[in-house]
């Protein structure tokens, strides 16, 4: 087990190294720089701020810099958010961004998992044909349609949560359900599937034999391996929620790094894109390796070498 | 029969599918009587497996449905007695056991949780009475140190021994009837000896009823007193076991026994297999269902249902034909 959490670490540092490597060239490749701009700059001020910012140095002097500084975490100032640090963006925006993520996604899981057993055991019912109905359509509707139903009809229908805004939990409610809501639906398909073929499966059929509660054969026979699709499923999707939804947080107002992601590649503020780009390298890395963990206590006949 | 402990009468199940109304089980009755062992035979999708599920009620509904019969056990209908009175049946007064020990186990949990968890349920048992009642049933099926293997998980089993944690569990609760669905089928041939002695030792202990449901007749010679012949949904012949084998009187039965391979054979000879697919049983047609197959088969058997004949007291068939006048000549020499 410890052997193979640090084989995996190894094989993260790789990954992440060459993320940034190809997402340096990128970044580079394409044409524009920060300091652009439709203003014509004096091109003394322009040639200071590029040597204020080492943008004046060789190609190769640049990644190395770059690259010494990812490997310390420290990404240096962003280019167009003054006074800022890409350390400071994050750290502002990351307890914002994943703190909704991580509530979007409980809501996902707990509506998820029981809408797709419900309709896993009640197949082909009306019951069943509604959730999965809704559930496409959660798929397919965009986040932005979804929120500003929710904003019509929770906020100016039925004023109960407030339009916007940061700080208390009533602010949290609507955002996590629209973030949520898509994941939701997808995880629920998942579980519906999964608990299909688990149902099947003999050892449901002697655990029926056996004369157990229609629920004790559900809850503890046949959930832990219908399950398992969506354990594998939500990795990739947490780390995804956590570094926050561009839509979702415009919407709302909310100060997470949802908009630093698009901005960042759209400024060419090279040093906050590369320092997200990373972040969520290693959000995603983490969080497959915490479900290939979570998959020792999931199976038994798992093992991890 | 005489005192039968479960007693299926003129039982229909179908099954509703893409192409129609399967009829998996169209008019099957038998009785078990205390302590006996009845064989059910019958090749792959006869409704073997469907009439002795159905008898639990384990029919997937939809798409299955029970379209008719009664089932006696204890002086009620299982078909009729509700859910919650059929579970206090299911592993409590009728065990079962499955075809393949490889799957027919959790593989989530250990082996100790799905031995107690049947004891907790039915005879009220505190987690650790049903631990030392699991250890000991694990004993008298013969798994070595049962004590320390009774927290493992299926798959740290081999297959036979996954079997004999199928048969502890389904005899856990001391039941009246046990149903071993082809319990031996998936195990090699040694273990298949050992699991049917097993079975049989288990029986004589416990005065238990057995249903043996399997397509092979020499488990059938070796552990059974009496035989049912199952064909496309029906009891085509039923028998005392020595009676079948020494006087089959259908022609189904006797194509069964000839298809068997014999030692004695001279090495080369051919095998001698029932020509023909069992029917189509969403259009069952009139007449006997296996007159497209029959060596014996005469333009009645086509026009109308075969009677029901009898020889003796327990010897009962479905046939026109009476085989002994005309085996000779056919069988010997077997038409087309």
């Amino acid at each position: 087990m410890l052997v193979f959490v640090l084989k995996r670490l190894l094989w993260m540092v790789l990954t992440v190294w060459a993320v940034f490597t190809v997402s340096f060239l990128l970044m580079r490749a394409v044409p524009g720089g920060p300091f652009d701009s439709e203003r014509e700059v004096p091109p003394e001020i322009k040639a200071n701020l590029e040597k204020r910012y080492h943008l004046d140095e060789p190609l190769y002097q640049q990644y190395f810099r770059q690259l010494a500084g990812a490997a310390r975490f420290d990404f240096g100032p962003s280019y167009k958010l003054a006074d800022y640090t890409v350390g400071e963006v994050i750290a502002e925006g990351l307890p914002i961004s994943a703190s909704l993520g991580l509530l979007a996604m409980s809501f996902a899981v707990v509506l998820g998992v029981t809408a797709g057993t419900v309709s896993a055991l009640r197949r082909q019912s009306v019951l069943d044909v509604t959730l999965m109905s809704i559930a496409t359509i959660g798929i397919a509707l965009p986040n932005f349609i979804i929120a500003s139903i929710c904003v019509i009809l929770f906020v100016f229908v039925i004023p109960i949560f407030p339009a916007a805004g940061w700080g208390s939990i009533s602010n949290l409610i609507l955002p996590a359900f629209c973030l949520g809501a898509p994941f939701a639906a997808y995880i629920a398909r998942l579980t519906r599937t999964g608990m299909l073929d688990v149902m099947g499966q003999d050892y449901i059929r002697t655990a029926r034999a056996k004369g157990l509660s229609g629920r004790t054969v559900v809850v503890k026979h046949a959930l832990r391996g219908a399950l398992l699709p969506v354990a594998s499923y939500l990795g990739p999707a947490t780390a995804d929620i956590m570094t926050g939804s561009l839509v979702v947080e415009q919407i709302f107002a909310i100060p997470g790094l949802g908009s630093h992601f698009v901005k960042a590649a759209l400024l060419r503020d090279f040093p906050l894109a590369m320092g997200l780009v990373v972040l969520y390298t290693v959000l995603l890395y983490s969080m497959n390796l915490l479900v290939d963990i979570s998959y020792t206590y999931f199976d038994p006949r798992v093992r991890l070498e | 029969m005489r005192n039968s402990l479960l007693q299926v009468d003129d039982l229909h199940v179908e099954f509703d599918t893409d192409d129609g109304v399967v009829r998996a089980v169209d008019g099957v009755s038998f009785a078990v009587a205390p302590g006996e062992t009845l064989g059910i035979v019958g090749e792959s999708g006869s409704g073997k497996s469907v009439t002795n599920l159905a008898v639990l009620g384990l029919i997937p509904r939809p798409p299955g449905r029970i379209a008719g019969g009664r089932v006696m056990f204890e002086g009620h209908d299982l078909l009729r007695v509700g859910e919650d009175a059929l579970r206090r049946v299911r592993g409590n007064r009728i065990g079962m056991i499955f075809q393949d020990p490889m799957t027919s186990l959790n593989p989530f949990l250990t082996v100790a949780e799905q031995l107690t968890e049947v004891t907790r349920l039915h005879m009220g048992h505190t987690r650790a009475q049903a631990l030392d009642h699991a250890v000991e049933m694990l004993e008298r099926v013969g798994i070595p140190a049962a004590a320390e293997r009774i927290g493992s998980y299926p798959h740290e089993f081999s297959g036979g021994m996954r079997q004999r944690v199928m048969i502890a569990m389904a005899l856990s609760c001391r039941p009246d009837v046990l149903i071993a669905d082809e319990p031996t089928t998936a195990l090699d041939v040694t273990i298949q000896a050992q699991i049917l002695e097993l079975m049989k030792e288990l029986q004589r202990d416990e005065g238990t009823a057995i249903i043996m449901i399997t397509h092979d007749l020499g488990v059938i010679a070796n552990v059974c007193d009496r035989v049912s012949v199952m064909y496309a949904g029906r009891f085509v012949e039923e028998a005392p076991v020595d009676e079948l084998f020494a006087q089959p009187r259908h022609p189904y039965t006797i194509g069964l026994l000839r298809s068997v391979p014999r030692l004695d054979e001279a090495a080369g000879a051919r095998l001698n297999p029932i020509q023909g697919q069992p029917p189509d049983l969403t259009s069952p047609g009139v007449g006997c269902p296996f007159a497209p197959r029959c060596d014996f088969a005469l333009p009645v058997c086509r026009e109308q249902d075969p009677p029901i004949e009898t020889s003796g007291a327990n010897h009962r068939f479905e046939c026109f034909v009476d085989v002994r006048d005309v085996s000779t000549s056919n069988s010997t020499n077997p038409a087309s």
